[in-house]
């Protein structure tokens, strides 16, 4: 209910401020002939910003044909400006040979003769020429023309490609992608090489006008999907700061909801799987990560490895990760549980023992598990923002020694210890970090519930876990498919992975045009015979 | 039909729908009330009393037949008049809230016993109905994935009732039909009661997205339920006798207690960990179509108000709940819940017919 009166007045909020900022550059200013006007009009961009370059230049022979360069330095490459731009036109160029078609097609001619750049536009409104200097294209300016011509030799330095450093793997392709969106695009194309891959663009933030684009095969993703999440990013209307992690939290379906439900990856490989099962890729420029839509729960807990290792071992590993996810959110609460309400569910051993380990500690299980997991939390959020030798320093400091000098202070049992270490490194099994988090927050509150009301708490909490999960759609497709609502189907590549010929067709939890993934001749079948 | 996504549902996961409202804390009593009468053939009253919820079926089905597309507010309306159709399906939203609000007490009574025996019972109930608001809230949709989910969650639980078989003693079962036929179908009758729930058929009929496979479906669910209840009878026939059962109030659970496990050597903490997604189920759906069901009948916005009214029959449960002064008197009410079923489940679908054979017209419109 609250949800929903914050919802609405979310929603008028927004809409209202969508209407005051309205584009700065409305009006259609038309550009004029002559070029010491049109400089007139730039002088106080020019004049402002040190780093847009003008360089005047004279188009030769007869008579001369003033012309002006205007470009940003850093961003275009400038190797090509002098070799593709300004030699041709300075030196090859006469305009006598250019005005042999009248003056009317002088600025095709220039075009067509003397660029040798592949992509030029032809502009002739000052909003859009201001635009695209600052899109980071070169302006060629002719006097006498009202024309001006953007080419496109942006280049500059950018990062190397580079191995994935949050989304390590044993075996399979190590690349990850960069900030530029051009080269992130080439590496999946040159990997999937499908003339059905369509990539759309579309740009986005009204001040950093940053390139978006959308990548998905044609005849597999579901055209529905496609149009829905298209029209999800054009509702975005922000300033800036589009990065995948921003436009996720824009458009997905719950933002109150403590799961990711759109995945991030940096490795082109795993876009190009998803790609495969018919989703949809969204880039953005300046980011190193790729958004898969619509992205379901069981996608949180896959790593590639599963796939490239034999189907017994993918399965095992699968087998443990969700192990792992379970205990990571459900072990400190299972303990507090039964150690403090149903004591007589432990066996009589083992309840020995732990009561001898806890007789010198003062504090109650719950208060002990609560402060332990605050301070592991602390630990993890240090050491990952510390530099890499001190990072591990505090790791070793803050896990090893102070749980030894805990212990023997009489200041925690030995067996909280345990628990709460395993539960930590159950949440690194899990291969996105997005979800890793989630389990991370999950754990408090059913602590809570646990040291509240004991198993039955328990039980309720992963009752509303389970709730919650079953509710969460992503871009209208049923979040935690194939187990609720079950779809058998796809359970073949959930806890466990069948062997790949068995996997012919596209989990059916995401539309898909094209059912069909292999022909059933791929492998044959034991029967079959061979 | 119902064209709200929200309120859709399939008929696979209307099978799923039937059992949540249906296998709950009946399981748990009922080896006990099944053998009251029956004595060592309570297993066949168990299987004898699955005819009431058939027959109240294939009257639900045949109903939804001649209006598909209508509610059951509107399919009262129609055949009743305005007043006395809004009568009727109140007297239905009541019936529903008074059987959830004892099954609740049920729930609130059997975990003070097993699990939290110092916490008082309101607060139990309360915790519990507050989760079935949060769910109920969610629609249709989110209702019947979650029943389809802990269904098969819950398969594992009936797992556990196979390790008391070792202390099983066969006997117990002997003489087959010893104790009459007069016996065995007065047993019936209360194992009939712990069917109580498939009449949510009667609502969420509209919401079922292929009608031409109800039929099938409800079967599916009753065979399901019955299998479920058939074992769980067996076991606790085999590993008590049907003397020591009458002493017991919970049978079933205390099955739990009677074998030890190598290494865990208690079961029951397994049972315990799933227990709220297995009893909570009748409340949540009940409550969810008690809730749109009078939504529909005040005439109010599906998307604005449905919420609002989840969160007041969720209260209006919670507080029938706490009206019994202690658990006799629960099963008391139980009882009551009991033959007001067979009005609800039978006598409701009944009455339709006979308004609909009475006005034959009017059905012709819809059909």
């Amino acid at each position: 209910m609250m949800m929903k009166l914050l919802k609405k007045l979310f929603r008028k909020r927004r809409a209202v401020t969508s209407k005051k900022n309205q584009n700065n550059y409305s009006g259609e200013i038309k550009l004029p002939r002559d070029l010491a006007k049109k400089m007139q009009m730039l002088r106080p961009y020019i004049e402002k910003n040190s780093d847009i370059i003008s360089r005047p230049f004279l188009i030769t022979e007869a008579e001369n044909l003033q012309a002006v360069a205007i470009y940003m330095e850093g961003i275009i490459d400038t190797a090509a400006l002098n070799r593709d731009v300004l030699k041709p036109l300075m030196l090859n160029a006469s305009r006598e040979q250019l005005e042999k078609k009248g003056t009317n097609h002088l600025i095709d001619r220039i075009y067509q003769t003397s660029l040798t750049v592949g992509r030029v536009i032809k502009v002739d409104t000052f909003p859009a020429l201001v635009q695209n200097i600052f899109d980071g294209l070169t302006i060629l300016m002719f006097d006498g023309l009202a024309e001006v011509l953007a080419v496109d030799i942006r280049g500059g330095e950018s990062r190397a490609i580079e191995e994935a450093t949050a989304e390590k793997t044993l075996r399979g392709p190590r690349e990850a992608f960069i900030e530029s969106l051009i080269v992130n695009i080439a590496l999946i194309r040159r990997k999937l090489r499908d003339p059905n891959l369509v990539v759309e663009k579309m740009v986005l933030g009204k001040r950093t006008r940053t390139e978006v684009a959308f990548l998905y095969i044609d005849d597999i993703a579901d055209p529905q999907i496609v149009a829905e999440v298209k029209a999800r990013v054009a509702r975005i209307d922000i300033d800036g700061n589009v990065v995948p992690g921003y436009i996720e939290q824009l458009i997905e379906d719950n933002p109150y909801s403590v799961f990711p439900q759109i995945e991030e990856t940096e490795r082109p490989d795993k876009v190009m799987a998803h790609l495969l099962e018919g989703k949809i890729a969204l880039l953005a420029d300046g980011s190193p990560f790729a958004a898969i839509l619509p992205s379901l729960f069981v996608q949180f807990l896959q790593a590639s490895e599963d796939y490239f290792d034999r189907t017994y071992i993918g399965s095992f590993l699968r087998a443990i990760r969700y192990i792992a996810f379970f205990l990571a959110i459900s072990l400190p609460a299972l303990y507090v549980a039964l150690l403090s309400f149903q004591q007589e569910l432990i066996p009589f051993d083992l309840i020995v023992s732990l009561a001898e380990n806890r007789k010198a500690v003062p504090f109650p299980v719950a208060v002990e598990a609560l402060l332990l997991e605050l301070i592991i939390q602390i630990t993890i959020e240090t050491g990952l923002r510390l530099p890499t030798p001190v990072g591990q320093t505090v790791g070793v400091v803050g896990g090893i020694i102070l749980g030894q000098a805990a212990i023997s202070a009489n200041l925690a049992s030995p067996a909280i210890v345990i628990i709460i270490s395993v539960t930590t490194i159950c949440t690194f099994a899990i291969p996105v970090q997005s979800m890793a988090l989630a389990t991370r927050i999950l754990r408090l509150p059913l602590l809570v519930f646990a040291a509240s009301f004991g198993v039955f708490g328990f039980s309720l909490g992963w009752l509303l876990i389970l709730a919650h999960l079953a509710s969460l759609e992503s871009v209208g497709v049923p979040y935690f498919a194939p187990f609720a609502p079950t779809r058998f189907a796809d359970l073949k590549d959930s806890f466990f992975r069948t062997f790949i010929y068995k996997m012919k067709n596209r989990p059916v939890s995401i539309p898909v045009q094209d059912r069909q993934r292999q022909a059933s001749t791929g492998r044959k079948d034991k029967n079959n015979g061979r | 039909m119902e064209d709200n996504p929200r309120f859709q549902i399939t008929s696979k996961q209307s099978i799923f729908f039937i059992i949540g409202s249906t296998v709950a804390t009946g399981i748990l009593s009922l080896p006990r009330v099944a053998s009251a009468d029956a004595g060592q053939d309570g297993w066949i009253s168990v299987i004898l009393g699955v005819c009431a919820p058939l027959i109240s079926l294939l009257l639900i089905e045949r109903l939804g037949r001649l209006f598909p597309n209508l509610t059951m507010v509107e399919i009262a309306q129609l055949l009743f008049g305005k007043f006395l159709g809004s009568v009727i399906t109140a007297g239905f939203i009541a019936y529903m809230i008074f059987f959830q609000s004892i099954v609740l007490r049920l729930i609130a009574e059997i975990t003070a016993v097993f699990a939290l025996p110092k916490t008082p019972t309101s607060v139990i109930a309360l915790l519990s109905i507050i989760s079935v608001i949060y769910i109920a809230q969610k629609g249709a949709k989110v209702v019947g994935r979650l029943n389809e989910l802990l269904f098969y969650i819950l398969l594992f639980d009936l797992l556990l009732l196979l390790p008391p078989l070792k202390v099983a003693d066969y006997t117990n079962l002997l003489p087959v039909g010893g104790a009459g036929l007069t016996a065995i179908v007065k047993g019936a009758l209360p194992t009939a009661f712990a069917y109580e729930g498939m009449e949510v058929l009667l609502i969420i009929y509209p919401m079922v997205t292929k009608k031409n496979e109800v039929l099938k479906a409800g079967v599916t669910a009753l065979g399901i339920a019955m299998l479920i209840y058939l074992m769980a009878t067996v076991i606790a026939l085999l590993v008590f006798g049907a003397e020591i059962l009458q002493h017991i109030i919970w049978p079933t659970v205390v099955l739990f207690k009677v074998v030890d496990v190598p290494v865990i050597e208690r079961l029951e903490v397994f049972f315990l960990a799933f227990w709220m997604g297995l009893v909570s189920r009748p409340v949540m759906n009940m409550c969810f179509a008690s809730s749109y069901s009078l939504t529909r009948l005040l005439k109010l916005d599906m998307e604005q108000y449905y919420s609002y009214m989840v969160i007041l029959v969720g209260l209006s449960i919670y507080v029938v709940a706490l009206i019994p002064d202690n658990i006799v008197q629960t099963f008391k009410f139980a009882t009551y819940g009991g033959y007001a079923f067979f009005i609800a489940a039978i006598g409701y679908p009944l009455l339709f017919h006979l308004a609909a054979f009475l006005q034959k017209g009017k059905v012709k419109q819809y059909a």
